[in-house]
C-alpha cells in the first residue's frame, strides 16, 4: 500500500507538466492513469488549470524597448569583430595592423630606408641644373662632403647626397668640366670608384 | 499527436524555426554580428521583462536585468554549447540576473520556503474569471522569487522540468520541490475559487 501512494504521489508531482503538455509519452500515459482512478489527483488538476490560466491570461506590457536598447548599444562600444575571429585569421590581421603601423611610422619619422644607393642605379635626389652631370662616388672611411668639395676644386660642384655609411655619394658637376673633376677625384686614393651615372 | 494544451505555446519554448533562427543569430552574434544581436534582443525582450519582472516582482529593475542579460549574451556568445537551446541558455542568464539584481537593491527574499509566512490570501467576494486571476497572481507574486520562476516558467513559459532545471541551474528534484511547496502555498486559495 505504502508503495502505491508513493507511486502516486510521484506521479502527481508531474501534474503541473502534464497541465502545460511537456512530459514525455511514458510520463503522460502514468498521469492519464492516475487521473482515471484517483480523486485526489483530479482535484490538483483542476487546481493546476485554473493557476495555469491566470497566469497565461496575465498580459505584461513590456515597455521602453527603444530607450533599452539605445542604452545598451551605448554600453557594447566599438565593433569587436576581430575578438572573434578564428585564431588563424586574428594572427594574420593583428600582424598585417604591425606591418601597416611600422612602415607608417617609419615612414612619418623621416627614418624611410631607400631608395637604395648603389654605385651605378640613379637615387630620387635633388632637382639638379640641366647642365650638370651626376657623378657617383665611393669613398673611404673620414671622407665627408666637404672633402669632397675640395677634391673637386670647382666651385660649381654641388654634395647632392653627402657619403653614406658604405661610403655612397653623389655629386653634381658641370658637363664642360666633368672629366677634369672625375680625375682629380679618381687621383685621390681615398675614393675607391668614381663615374658619371646616367640622369 | 497534438496536446490540448497547445493552444499556449505561443508563450513557451521556441518551436523548430525559431529555435534554428536563434542559434543562427547566435553564430552570427559570435562573428560580432550587431544586426543579428538586436534581432535576438528585440524577439527576446518582451519575453525576458515578463519573466524578470515575475522573478524580481520589482518593475524598476527589469530593464537593468534585460541589458545584463543580452550583454552576456554579447560577450559570451562564443561559450553557448548547443546541449540547451538558446533560449534556454538566455532564460538562464536572466533568472542569474534578476537573483543578482534583487539582491543588490535589498529586501530580497532568500529565506526557505519554511521561513515564508502564509500568503494572505484576497479570497474574492464573487468568483467571476477575472477577479479569480487576479487573485491567483497576486498570490503567486507573494511566493519566493526561485518559486515564482519554477510555475512561471511552467504555467506561463510551457517549459518542462528539465528545462527549468537547466534554467535555474538546479537538479530535477529541485524543480518538482520548489513547485510542490509553490502549490502547498496557493492550494488555500486555489481550493476556495474552486469551491473545494
Amino acid at each position: 500500500m505504502m508503495n502505491i501512494l508513493d507511486t502516486r504521489d510521484a506521479v502527481r508531482e508531474l501534474l503541473p507538466w502534464h497541465e502545460n503538455g511537456t512530459l514525455n509519452d511514458i510520463e503522460r500515459e502514468r498521469v492519464r492513469a492516475l487521473l482515471a482512478t484517483d480523486l485526489e489527483a483530479n482535484r490538483q488538476r483542476r487546481e493546476l488549470h485554473a493557476l495555469r490560466e491566470a497566469l497565461v491570461d496575465e498580459s505584461t506590457l513590456a515597455s521602453d524597448m527603444g530607450s533599452n536598447l539605445q542604452r545598451l548599444r551605448a554600453q557594447m562600444g566599438p565593433s569587436r569583430a576581430i575578438a572573434y575571429m578564428p585564431m588563424t585569421t586574428r594572427w594574420l590581421a593583428i600582424a598585417a595592423s604591425a606591418i601597416v603601423t611600422l612602415g607608417a611610422a617609419t615612414f612619418y619619422a623621416g627614418t624611410r630606408v631607400g631608395p637604395y644607393q648603389t654605385l651605378t642605379a640613379t637615387a630620387a635626389l635633388e632637382p639638379v641644373a640641366a647642365d650638370a652631370d651626376l657623378v657617383r662616388v665611393d669613398v673611404a672611411a673620414g671622407v665627408d662632403a666637404a672633402a669632397l668639395l675640395q677634391l673637386a676644386a670647382d666651385p660649381q660642384v654641388r654634395v647632392l647626397s653627402a657619403p653614406s655609411e658604405h661610403g655612397v655619394a653623389t655629386l653634381a658637376v658641370p658637363h664642360a668640366h666633368a672629366q677634369q673633376i672625375i680625375a682629380r677625384l679618381n687621383a685621390d686614393p681615398r675614393l675607391r670608384f668614381v663615374a658619371q651615372v646616367p640622369r | 499527436m497534438q496536446s490540448p494544451n497547445d493552444r499556449f505555446r505561443p508563450n513557451g519554448a521556441p518551436d523548430g524555426a525559431e529555435a534554428a533562427d536563434d542559434a543562427a543569430c547566435l553564430a552570427a552574434v559570435v562573428r560580432g554580428d550587431r544586426e543579428a544581436f538586436e534581432r535576438l534582443y528585440r524577439r527576446y525582450y518582451e519575453r525576458l521583462f515578463r519573466f524578470s519582472l515575475r522573478v524580481t516582482g520589482r518593475t524598476h529593475l527589469v530593464g537593468d536585468v534585460i541589458n545584463e542579460t543580452m550583454m552576456v549574451v554579447w560577450r559570451r556568445a562564443s561559450e553557448y554549447r548547443a546541449a540547451a537551446q538558446v533560449s534556454t541558455w538566455i532564460f538562464g542568464i536572466a533568472y542569474r540576473k534578476s537573483l543578482k539584481a534583487l539582491a543588490r537593491d535589498g529586501r530580497h527574499n532568500t529565506e526557505s520556503i519554511d521561513d515564508v509566512p502564509e500568503i494572505e490570501l484576497q479570497m474574492p467576494e464573487t468568483v467571476d474569471r477575472e477577479a479569480m486571476h487576479a487573485a491567483i497572481r497576486q498570490a503567486v507574486a507573494c511566493l519566493p522569487p526561485d518559486h515564482r520562476a519554477v510555475v512561471d516558467l511552467t504555467f506561463h513559459f510551457n517549459r518542462s522540468y528539465e528545462e527549468i532545471a537547466q534554467i535555474l541551474g538546479c537538479p530535477v528534484g529541485t524543480v518538482k520541490s520548489r513547485m510542490f511547496h509553490a502549490r502547498a502555498k496557493l492550494r488555500p486559495l486555489l481550493g476556495h475559487l474552486l469551491g473545494d
